[in-house]
């Protein structure tokens, strides 16, 4: 069964890496979209004569964004879309394990978000001129891997549960979309909220994980004082990727009973 | 009778765009809907002077600046947008053609309700955003018939970019959002919304000087400090002129697009759905 979802799992992000990064246009546009607005934000701190930490803060926040709108319209509401276009019964139908498809569009997706956000990041702290401390890049990449497994698979929840959804599934998007990037401080650090606030946002994995890396990469701090960040993250990555797989059998299952997975234009 | 011919059609279309957007769910959550996402991206933009140092003036910048800005992301998306769903989504732009209306008053009418629509939520962003860095809005005398002019005209060169962007859409398959949202991130760029334009290096802030928004922007933050017509008279003829220009190289524009992608067959083309 391992052996199966890993297959599916390979085949589908295969799938999701060839189809987005064959034109090269898809990548320059990813990365040059979001610099406009990040740059937005990071003019607006010159003009507030802002420290250089704060242009470090908005610019890794900024370069997180896509994963989080990632997760929002390429895994939440990947399997409404697959079941419009027909793709959902042909899943079921062949027998591959659920579970490996969205492990599959969970690891297409966070390698070419990894690509686009890092070609966001040094395209801001090239043309911004940004001090970062590189030598904490390698633990502030361990935090980065730990913040993509806790987000997707909180994505792949989104994906199975969305999938009760209609139409209205793009509304729940739009809202899921702001606030979270409000909550998560992406432009901003999270101290500015009230101590309840900033203990509630930490069950955010873009949150947390946003925080982690300003605390290696801006402002030097050694790994061991950010040990509760990572263990915030692989705790979350886990309770969400055990919550998906249980999840998606569910509405499977529920979906067969109820005739819903071939249900169009609902 | 042409006149209330046209009024009639506009109310019909912009009728229909309200039925698009709102009828999946009840009115009282629809308009908490309409109004969450323009607040949070507010105070997204809003907590960066809060992070820095509480700064009402430049607080008052961003506020003004950002609140309106939702008007320009969903009236352009308003017009542009309704090209590609219609299109792509619904398959229906083809009947626009059976209809007493033209494609480019067909694109305004429905464009139209983003600009009723987004009244509500700028209001209501304003004032939490207001809230949030303190500023005395009550203290506020604006000058409502500046505002309101302002408003009109700001409505005449979003709905000439929505059209600008629909003529290019005509001809693109996978590409509609990246035209719209490439337009939208400039304007945030370049438009005076959050920073003034005159910080950006140059030849960036030449590019600013001719864009509508940059003009209309500093209009609604005078306009709202109560600034009297002939104080900015001159920004007001300026940005009168840019926006009748936007109209008309748009719907010339639209009208040459249209007319090749008809002869070329490419008015019902979709890629998904």
């Amino acid at each position: 069964m391992i052996k199966e979802i890993f297959k599916t799992a390979y085949a589908r992000a295969y799938v999701r890496i060839k189809g987005v990064n064959r034109d090269v246009t898809h990548f320059i546009i990813d990365v040059f979209l979001p610099l406009l607005g990040i740059s937005a934000i990071l003019f607006a701190y010159k003009a507030l004569n802002a420290p250089n930490q704060f242009l470090a803060i908005a610019a890794i926040g900024g370069a997180m964004i896509a994963f989080w709108y990632n997760v929002l319209w390429s895994m939440a509401s990947q399997l409404y879309w697959e079941r419009e276009t027909g793709n959902l019964p042909l899943y079921i139908a062949s027998g591959a394990p659920m579970t490996g498809v969205l492990l599959g569009m969970a690891l297409g997706g966070a390698f070419n978000m990894t690509l686009r956000a890092l070609g966001v990041l040094f395209a801001t702290v090239y043309l911004f001129n940004i001090k970062i401390y590189l030598n904490q890049a390698l633990p502030a990449f361990a935090i980065f891997v730990l913040t993509l497994f806790a987000l997707y698979s909180l994505g792949m929840v989104f994906a199975s549960s969305f999938l009760r959804f209609g139409r209205s599934i793009s509304k729940v998007n739009e809202l899921l979309g702001e606030p979270i990037l409000f909550f998560s401080g992406v432009y901003f650090p999270i101290r500015v909220f009230p101590f309840t606030v900033q203990i509630l946002v930490s069950i955010i994995p873009l949150a947390l994980g946003i925080e982690g890396m300003r605390q290696l990469l801006v402002f030097g701090n050694p790994p061991l004082t950010i040990l509760w960040i990572y263990l915030s993250l692989l705790i979350l990555g886990i309770v969400f990727f055990y919550i998906a797989t249980k999840m998606i059998k569910l509405m499977e299952e529920k979906g067969k009973i109820t005739g819903t997975l071939t249900l169009k234009w609902e | 009778m042409g006149v209330i011919n046209s009024i009639r059609r506009i109310r019909a279309l912009v009728w229909l765009a309200f039925q698009i957007e709102a009828n999946w769910t009840r009115f009282p959550i629809y308009l908490l809907y309409t109004s969450i996402r323009p607040t949070f991206t507010l105070l997204l933009m809003l907590f960066i002077v809060v992070a820095v140092r509480p700064n009402p003036q430049f607080g008052f910048f961003i506020l003004v600046g950002q609140a309106f800005y939702n008007i320009v992301g969903s009236g352009i998306m308003g017009v542009a947008y309704t090209l590609w769903d219609d299109r792509e989504h619904y398959r229906a732009l083809k009947y626009v053609y059976l209809t007493p209306n033209n494609l480019a008053f067909y694109l305004i009418g429905r464009g139209l309700y983003k600009f009723i629509e987004g009244l509500i939520p700028l209001t209501i962003a304003f004032f939490v955003g207001a809230l949030i860095i303190n500023y005395p809005i009550f203290n506020l005398v604006p000058n409502w018939l500046l505002l309101i002019t302002n408003y009109l005209l700001g409505m005449v060169w979003i709905i000439a970019f929505g059209l600008i962007i629909a003529s290019f859409l005509i001809f693109t398959t996978n590409y509609g959002w990246v035209a719209v949202e490439s337009i939208v991130s400039s304007l945030l760029l370049f438009g005076n919304v959050i920073f003034p334009a005159s910080l950006l290096p140059y030849p960036l802030d030449q590019v600013a000087k001719y864009l509508p928004i940059t003009h209309w922007m500093d209009i609604n933050r005078y306009a709202l400090q109560g600034v009297s017509f002939t104080s900015v008279s001159n920004q007001l003829i300026i940005l009168f002129e840019m926006s009748i220009t936007y109209l008309i190289i748009s719907l010339i524009l639209l009208r040459i697009c249209e007319r090749i992608a008809r002869k070329k067959g490419l008015i019902d083309i979709t890629t998904a759905h």
